[in-house]
């Protein structure tokens, strides 16, 4: 009797002391660069593949469904929407904890929202969201997936214009895409990386196609225009360190 | 016998110690969101009560707060006017005249950069502004505090809303900050529309198209449930900026021509229109925005049609955007009994 309490006592202790499985974090940090230039806003530093003088006066986005994948093909997904402001430091660095142990070698993240999930609702409504709405007849209410604004000088004339480059589902498409970087291996258990991405905004102005900025007016009521954007943002982000954070 | 009186103190000691205080409480009031509206800044819609918000609308319409006792905020922020001022600029007690146009108080609850030029970082320290501005209230907040300690009436209103706490200018205009939160507009036909209550007519259908996409582009600024972005933009008034607006207060001639955009709730009662008021009627504002709108260095991008002047709409085009902008008027809001003066 005394040993059976003895090993049930011992199990019990043995349960009681089995380790949680330890989680770990990863914050996301986006940077920015134009071409080989440093980014900064109000600063007619730039030149277009089309040879147009320009500065950037606005540039937010959003990034949405962020995947982990690991190196045995399991995907951890945060199923969120996230803005990004240049204007706003506090958004370039996005928190991810819970992220289960395993061996990870690569992201993906949805550049704007699926149609899925490119509803009112997928967002809090702050006043920031709120701004981003994109009102179309046939989904009515949705979000710009990014406002690109600025200045340009004509070629001939040296004279003040500007663009506006707003991204979105134009008549209800879903324009969004999603990107896949790969990362150096790192192992999540219980301690905490943060992997830094890069936006160059200059690929939203080429490869495939050099964007002229008098070409285009009234972007959002254009599919085609939309194309092209997502087209050309398909080698906007890559890849750019890793870093473990200390114990 | 000197137990007994030993005895007798000690037990009146115990029971003037033992008598609780009766510790004076306030009422929390909750400001609702309402449906559709953006999330409230953070703690913008904290530490608001039934006492402040009545002390709060009897300082708004209280001539005391003004350096000859006649006028009050409300004298140029007028409930039927939409909480704006039917005149192009405000004028002060000794007959100056201001030089931008009075913003309407809606929704202010979810501001936190107030004036046109953003001059003021929330709706408190706005409220302490027109009270020492020497072309409109032109008082001195110590004398008006001092008047306020006077006033019998005021010393129970600011125990019940602050008890305990001396009447300081910052208690006065927290008080009318916390009214002036709750001057909230959200019961309009447009309100209607969006939660299903109310069909537009097919006039207003093609206004709505034409607000909502790149043909009249309206809703880049005047964006959301606000009908306001909230954000500062040169909208292509003019072509030499003789107020500087936002650079005024950054310095910075990036901001050069850069105002508030205000919200359109209650539109055809905040006439005249702009922060200099330069236009008097809501058909000038749209035919400003379909044909002479003008480049400027600052000019927003999303004044896309700029280069043509405006987004060229037709006669038709805009009887029907201004049939779809009167959805915005709130009649419910405009005769709310609850903002009326309280005297």
């Amino acid at each position: 009797m005394k040993n059976i309490l003895t090993i049930l006592l011992l199990s019990i202790l043995f349960v009681s002391c089995k380790k949680e499985a330890k989680v770990g974090s990863i914050d996301l940090k986006i940077s920015h660069v134009v071409g080989d230039k440093t980014f900064e806003l109000n600063n007619k530093k730039y030149t277009s593949p089309t040879d147009h003088p320009f500065q950037i006066i606005k540039l937010v986005y959003y990034i949405s469904e962020v995947s982990f994948i690991a190196t045995d093909g399991t995907k951890q997904t945060f199923n969120e929407g996230f803005y990004i402001d240049v204007a706003d430091e506090s958004t370039f660095t996005i928190p991810f904890k819970d992220l289960k142990p395993n061996k990870y070698n690569k992201i993906e993240f949805q550049f704007g929202f699926t149609r899925a999930n490119n509803y009112i609702d997928y967002l809090e409504q702050t006043m920031e969201n709120q701004n981003m709405f994109w009102f179309n007849p046939v989904d009515s209410l949705a979000y710009h997936y990014m406002k690109f604004e600025g200045y340009y000088d004509s070629l001939n004339l040296g004279t003040h214009n500007f663009f506006k480059y707003h991204f979105g589902p134009t008549d209800g498409n879903d324009n969004s895409f999603r990107l896949s970087l790969n990362i150096p291996e790192f192992e999540i258990n219980d301690n905490s990386f943060q992997a830094e991405i890069e936006m160059d905004v200059y690929e939203w102005l080429q490869n495939p196609t050099d964007y002229n900025f008098p070409d285009y007016t009234m972007v959002m009521m254009n599919q085609n225009t939309q194309l092209i954007y997502k087209a050309n943002g398909q080698n906007v982000f890559s890849f750019k360190e890793l870093i473990q954070d200390d114990e | 016998m000197t137990n007994n009186v030993f005895y007798l103190i000690f037990l009146s000691i115990v029971l003037v110690s033992c008598e609780k205080e009766d510790p004076k409480t306030t009422t929390p009031h909750t400001l609702v969101q309402p449906y559709k509206f953006p999330l409230f800044p953070k703690g913008e819609d904290k530490n608001i009560t039934e006492e402040g918000i009545k002390l709060g609308r009897h300082l708004f319409y209280e001539p005391m707060l003004s350096g000859d006792g006649t006028m009050s905020c409300a004298t140029c922020h007028i409930q039927e006017d939409g909480f704006s001022d039917k005149r192009r600029f405000s004028i002060g007690i000794d007959g100056s005249i201001g030089e931008r146009q009075a913003m309407p108080i809606i929704n202010v609850a979810w501001m936190t950069k107030l004036f046109w030029d953003g001059s003021a970082n929330g709706v408190q320290a706005q409220a302490l502004v027109p009270v020492e501005n020497p072309i409109e209230m032109k008082a001195h907040w110590h004398i008006v505090v001092e008047d306020l300690k006077k006033s019998d009436l005021y010393i129970q209103m600011f125990d019940d809303a602050f008890p305990g706490e001396e009447i300081t200018k910052d208690l006065a205009a927290n008080a009318i900050a916390q009214f002036e939160k709750t001057i909230i507009s959200s019961t309009s036909k447009f309100d209607k529309f969006l939660k299903g209550q109310y069909q537009l007519t097919e006039k207003e259908l093609r206004g709505y198209d034409l607000f909502f996409s790149e043909q009249a582009d309206c809703f880049h600024c005047h964006s959301g449930a606000l009908i306001t972005d909230l954000e500062f933009h040169n909208n292509g008034l003019d072509l030499v900026h003789t107020d500087l607006g936002l650079e005024l207060v950054t310095g910075n001639p990036n901001d050069r021509g850069k105002f508030k955009t205000p919200t359109l709730r209650n539109i055809s009662y905040t006439a005249p229109y702009m922060h200099d008021g330069r236009f008097a009627t809501l058909d000038e504002v749209i035919e400003f925005y379909s044909s002479e709108v003008k480049i400027s260095a600052t000019i927003d991008p999303l004044m896309e049609f700029a280069t043509n002047g405006g987004v060229q709409m037709s006669e038709q085009q805009k009887e029907e955007l201004k049939s779809f902008l009167l959805l915005f008027n709130d009649e419910e809001f405009l005769n709310n009994p609850d903002f009326k003066s309280p005297f």
